[in-house]
């Protein structure tokens, strides 16, 4: 403190000061991405931690008031869970057939990369933006448990969104729903593709997001299953989207449009697996998200 | 040094709050913006500069976690601490109307630029439903959470107070 007698900052010397830190800070940001890794992932070694231990304690409140639910509710969950345990085993017995006979004609057709299983990891959301604005995650999974950037994050058994940028400890997610997110896609059934864009207004609206680029002369059909396509760049194919709806015809006459329910319930998303298979294309062919 | 130490303190306190704590007890969708009471209360209570370093450390914080550039929220949280610092004049400390105006402000302030950003960029012009979902259930709460907060951080300043009294360099 001493120091400061003898050369004290006025404000306003100190506001330009840090401005200029800022203007440094943003243009070294934006030119070269990794020179601040360091000191963010310092910065993240104290934070996470902390973040995680709130969570935790959340969590187990969350389960403590849990606990105070009537015998009687329990009771009638316990006959409903019964219930549904025997139709899925039921139904079990009948896909396990079922595969038997899709692997022997997936031999006979050689297409057994198309369905292969992905590897996943599992990591809980520690934060979900700042605030009210912003759709990003931060999830407690860093480089130290392999996460690398533009590995997919699932969520409820649908795509929920890509890694975008790790630290030792955490990652963050930029989910589908963000504005500047556009995954290439494709109806199940029909085999159309298209774009899925992220619409952060709509999402908030009627909990639906934009699809464009359909073809004009595809035959999609209402509640149409979406997943990532196969000529993605960054998505690998098959992961469930949601449920495509309202199919129009573009002002254009070129191409039509049509929303989609998402899968995922970005609201109350807790818990995300994070695949650690990264789609691999040449670094220098085009993009279709 | 004890300055530093309880500036470093509040933000890191205020910024899991906001980032975690308040996460689990949102309020009709939307969470208070903690770190706003923060730079406020500490611009108009101790005056611009502590507001500026503050404000700076608060956005930095926000930046590092939940935005792809640094820079741009510490910038705008610095300009709060700045701005809110003029107050400090007119302020004395059983005012209780004045730190939750400005609170109230800047958060209004903060909304406004955050749909620039991030509504009107991307095209979607419906102002007043932004408005009506986000920008003013978020003033609501964090004026309210402010006038908790706000008592909080004016007993850590009168603690602060003591130990600076004779000391020269308190501006």
């Amino acid at each position: 403190m001493k120091y400061r007698r003898k050369f004290e900052f006025s404000p306003k010397l100190l506001l330009i000061f840090l401005t200029v830190v800022c203007a440094l800070l943003l243009t070294v940001s934006v030119m070269f991405r990794d020179v601040a890794k360091p000191f963010t992932n310092v910065v993240g070694m104290v934070i996470i931690p902390m973040q995680n231990g709130i969570n935790r304690v959340g969590g187990w409140a969350g389960d403590t008031f849990g606990d105070f639910k009537s015998l009687k509710e329990l009771r009638q969950e316990n006959e409903e869970l019964k219930a549904e345990i025997e139709k899925l085993n039921e139904a079990n017995k009948r896909l396990n057939g079922s595969k038997e006979e899709l692997a022997q004609a997936e031999n006979l057709l050689d297409l057994k990369d198309n369905y292969k299983d992905y590897n996943t990891i599992g990591a809980r959301v520690i934060s979900k933006g700042s605030g009210n604005w912003y759709q990003t995650l931060v999830i407690n999974k860093g480089t130290k448990d392999g996460i690398k950037k533009d590995m997919n994050v699932l969520a409820d058994g649908g795509l929920a969104g890509i890694i975008t940028d790790v630290g030792i400890n955490y990652a963050k997610v930029r989910t589908i729903i963000d504005d500047d997110s556009s995954v290439s896609a494709m109806s199940e059934k029909s085999r159309n593709l298209c774009v899925v864009k992220g619409n952060s207004e709509s999402i908030k609206e009627n909990g639906m997001i934009d699809v464009k680029y359909i073809s004009k002369d595809a035959e999609m059909h209402e509640g149409e299953r979406l997943t990532t396509s196969h000529i993605s760049s960054k998505y690998v194919p098959g992961l469930l989207i949601g449920n495509i709806k309202n199919i129009a015809m573009d002002p254009s006459n070129l191409t039509q449009s049509a929303v989609v329910v998402p899968e995922v319930d970005f609201e109350h998303i807790e818990k995300v697996l994070v695949i650690t298979d990264l789609k691999i294309v040449p670094s220098d062919s085009d993009s279709a998200d | 040094m004890r300055k530093g130490i309880v500036t470093l303190v509040s933000v890191l306190v205020c910024f899991l709050l906001q980032t975690s704590v308040f996460e689990l007890i949102k309020l009709a969708g939307t969470t208070p913006n903690i770190l706003i009471i923060l730079v406020s209360s500490t611009a108009v209570m101790r005056g611009q500069k502590e507001g500026m370093v503050t404000g700076f450390f608060s956005g930095l914080l926000l930046d590092i976690f939940y935005s792809r550039y640094l820079g741009g929220f510490a910038f705008l949280y610095m300009l709060f601490g700045f701005i809110d610092g003029f107050f400090n004049r007119i302020y004395y400390t059983d005012d209780n109307v004045l730190p939750l105006l400005l609170i109230g402000g800047n958060d209004l302030v903060y909304g406004l630029i955050m749909y620039l950003q991030g509504g009107l960029l991307h095209g979607h012009l419906h102002f007043f439903q932004y408005l009506r979902s986000i920008i003013l259930p978020e003033i609501v709460y964090t004026v309210a959470i402010g006038f908790l907060l706000y008592r909080v951080l004016l007993k850590v300043h009168e603690w602060l107070m003591k130990y600076e009294k004779g000391s020269a360099d308190f501006v």
